[in-house]
């Protein structure tokens, strides 16, 4: 199971222009202010490429209660307030409380020796727990909705992982290209010099990747 | 009953058989999924994983107790061979059976006959094996030609068949695919009532017999209707006894082409043909929970599919910490290159990048070029034949190395010579020193979260300074 090509189009692009809004050209962010923005726009990318799904939701109202709601805002720009409706996120399934204690009692109350099938259902529970934590959204799903959204998330998270890799690969071809073009043994280059040859290797290069691809 | 007194020897045949014919219903899966399309291989693994994971569930004796004495006759008769054709004539009684056997044959009328043509009763299976062979043909099977090698050799000796067989069958299943998934449809609008999952009411007693023997009528039309016949796939005789299991897993996945992610509760001209196995509960509750446990097992089949390296492993819990641990590493994945774009970014300016047209980057996916990596990467990436469990951390290792090329490269102070790594981390200057090193905390870090998880993968990455960063040697261990 393969993203479509459209999903990552729609991806990358939404991915440059949260970069270019979170002001990359500005070099005075430290490192970890730039990765977690590029994190940022990568995710929110990913979750309005994708559209709507659980676990989309899920993530842009992890994210919107994270981060400073500015940013994302510029980002999203007129879908915010849509996405970020509060009926979206956090749904948990509402259980009444006493009803939980009462189950809880009467399962801790009597313990039955350790089943294999027993203790293999805990095991599973567990790990169903761990990856409720994982996925965004998770923790108002029930196990088969959760098993979908994983799936879809992987797969998401899979062509995230293509998408960027490919992005490295192209800005750093750029650069190998622009310094061995450079016709001085100075390091640094004029930077329109090396903005224009940039994005000239980087549309050659994404062309190459096309055709390989 | 002679089928009584005969049921005793099969069952000891069965049980110290079971462990055998499971281990040729791996080494067949495997094999077989090799050679087939993906769809339909995923078909027949779905049987086969059934039975794997019902032997995991249900110790096998019990199993073969508690389900018909049909599936115990048969099993005596794929793995024993010894009975006798009068066993046969108990078959069609069954409707469990005859829907079972609609399933897996095609011919008008007899549904036993089937059965007999394959097992190696010396002389008295012949003549209704011709009858057979010509009814399959006449009903214009495309194997038709296999059966004449396939009758023969039948015996009980699986492993015997399933190798010589192997490629023969890959014939057979590229065509049982499509048909099997339009006759599955057309025997589900056949029959006009069937016993709906959710059942809130009640149903009385005498439905399911009533039930049964409408469907079984229905079920003989489809068959007449030209079914591809897996006459070939006597190779998994002893996934017939599960028969039943495929079956309703089928309907359970029929369903979820049908209706996607419906609710149980469904339109009634889309209902859900499931049915209650002999010698189990019949009520509504039991119906629904095994729906739910068989939507839950397909989607899990589903991501196995997704997941790499995770096709041999059976068992939610097993899956679910493969799964776990694929998505956490996709993670750390993206967080390392998000790292490693924030490194490269300075030197690039995005404003022109934004006018990049997305068609010229659309289509950018499939595997990553070892062309946009500098020659060294090359020598990382070209351990290809790894199992796909350590490419994740192989590609961290080439992206750890990358990430000192554009270290490099940044530092670009007459360092041009991308080998010389080592210097660059030595020789930094003044302003990209502490960056350097800043840049170096981080990478150690990601690294060890990587190395913490996957304790048995180390990957190593010869370029890294021995004296800044001793933490974060690597060693890739193949």
């Amino acid at each position: 199971m393969r993203a479509s090509s459209r999903f990552k189009s729609v991806f990358l692009e939404q991915m440059l222009m949260g970069f270019q809004l979170s002001g990359f050209p500005c070099r005075t962010m430290s490192l970890p202010a730039r990765m977690h923005a590029i994190k940022l726009s990568a995710d929110v990318a990913m979750a309005v490429a994708r559209g709507s799904r659980r676990w989309t939701h899920g993530l842009i109202a992890h994210l919107s209660k994270k981060e400073d709601k500015s940013f994302l805002k510029c980002i999203l720009g007129k879908q915010y307030e849509r996405l970020t409706m509060p009926c979206y996120s956090s749904w948990k399934i509402q259980r009444c409380k006493t009803i939980l204690r009462r189950s809880f009692r009467e399962r801790f109350g009597k313990q039955k020796p350790a089943q294999a099938c027993t203790l293999a259902r805990s095991l599973v529970k567990t790990r169903a727990q761990v990856l409720k934590r994982l996925v965004p959204g998770g923790k108002a799903m029930d196990g088969y909705s959760l098993l979908d959204e994983t799936m879809d998330y992987v797969v998401c998270l899979q062509a995230q992982v293509d998408l960027m890799r490919h992005l490295l690969g192209a800005f750093e071809a750029s650069k190998l290209r622009a310094q061995t073009k450079g016709t001085s043994s100075q390091g640094r280059k004029s930077i329109k010099d090396e903005t224009d040859g940039n994005k000239k290797d980087l549309i050659e290069l994404c062309m190459h990747l096309s055709d390989n691809a | 009953m002679n089928s009584g007194s005969s049921d005793r020897s099969p069952k000891c045949f069965l049980n110290q058989n079971w462990d055998r014919s499971v281990d040729h219903i791996s080494q067949f899966g495997s094999a077989l999924g090799s050679f087939m399309s993906p769809q339909s291989s995923f078909e027949l693994e779905r049987g086969l994983q059934r039975i794997g994971h019902l032997s995991e569930e249900v110790p096998p004796q019990s199993h073969f107790m508690d389900s018909s004495g049909n599936s115990q006759a048969l099993g005596g008769l794929v793995i024993a061979g010894n009975l006798a054709l009068a066993h046969l004539d108990q078959f069609p009684a069954d409707p469990g059976f005859a829907e079972r056997a609609a399933r897996f044959s095609s011919f008008d009328g007899q549904s036993y006959g089937w059965f007999s043509g394959h097992f190696e009763l010396p002389g008295s299976g012949k003549p209704s094996t011709a009858a057979i062979i010509q009814s399959l043909t006449a009903s214009g099977l495309q194997i038709g030609h296999l059966e004449s090698n396939r009758q023969i050799p039948v015996s009980n000796e699986q492993q015997l068949k399933m190798n010589s067989a192997g490629p023969a069958i890959s014939r057979e299943e590229m065509s049982l695919s499509d048909p099997i998934s339009a006759s599955n449809g057309k025997k589900r609008k056949a029959p006009s009532k069937s016993k709906e999952k959710d059942a809130a009411s009640p149903k009385p007693s005498t439905d399911p017999p009533k039930v049964a023997d409408e469907e079984d009528s229905d079920t003989k039309r489809c068959r007449s209707s030209g079914k591809i016949h897996e006459i070939g796939i006597d190779n998994v005789k002893p996934k017939l006894e599960q028969n039943d299991g495929a079956r309703s897993n089928g309907n359970a996945e029929q369903k979820q082409r049908k209706a996607g992610n419906d609710k149980p509760s469904e339109p009634p001209k889309d209902y859900i043909h499931v049915r209650a196995r002999r010698g189990q509960a019949t009520d509504s509750h039991s119906l629904a929970e095994r729906v739910r446990r068989e939507k839950i097992s397909q989607r899990m089949k589903l991501l196995q599919d997704l997941v790499p390296g995770c096709s041999k492993v059976t068992g939610k819990a097993v899956m679910l910490d493969e799964i776990i641990n694929y998505v956490q590493s996709l993670q750390r994945q993206v967080e390392f290159l998000s790292m490693k774009l924030a490194t490269v970014n300075p030197q690039l300016d995005f404003d022109n990048l934004a006018n990049l047209r997305a068609k010229d980057l659309i289509q950018i996916g499939g595997p990553v070029p070892n062309s946009a990596y500098s020659p060294e990467m090359s020598m990382v990436s070209s351990y290809a034949d790894v199992p796909q469990q350590k490419d994740i951390l192989h590609s961290i290792a080439t992206n750890a190395m990358d990430f000192h090329c554009s270290m490099n490269m940044l530092d670009s102070t007459g360092h041009q010579d991308l080998n010389a790594h080592q210097a660059c981390l030595g020789g930094f200057g003044d302003s990209s020193s502490q960056l350097g090193f800043f840049w170096e905390d981080d990478l150690q870090n990601i690294v060890q979260m990587g190395i913490g998880q996957d304790q048995e993968i180390v990957a190593s990455s010869h370029n890294f300074h021995g004296g800044t960063s001793p933490a974060a040697q690597m060693k890739i261990e193949l």
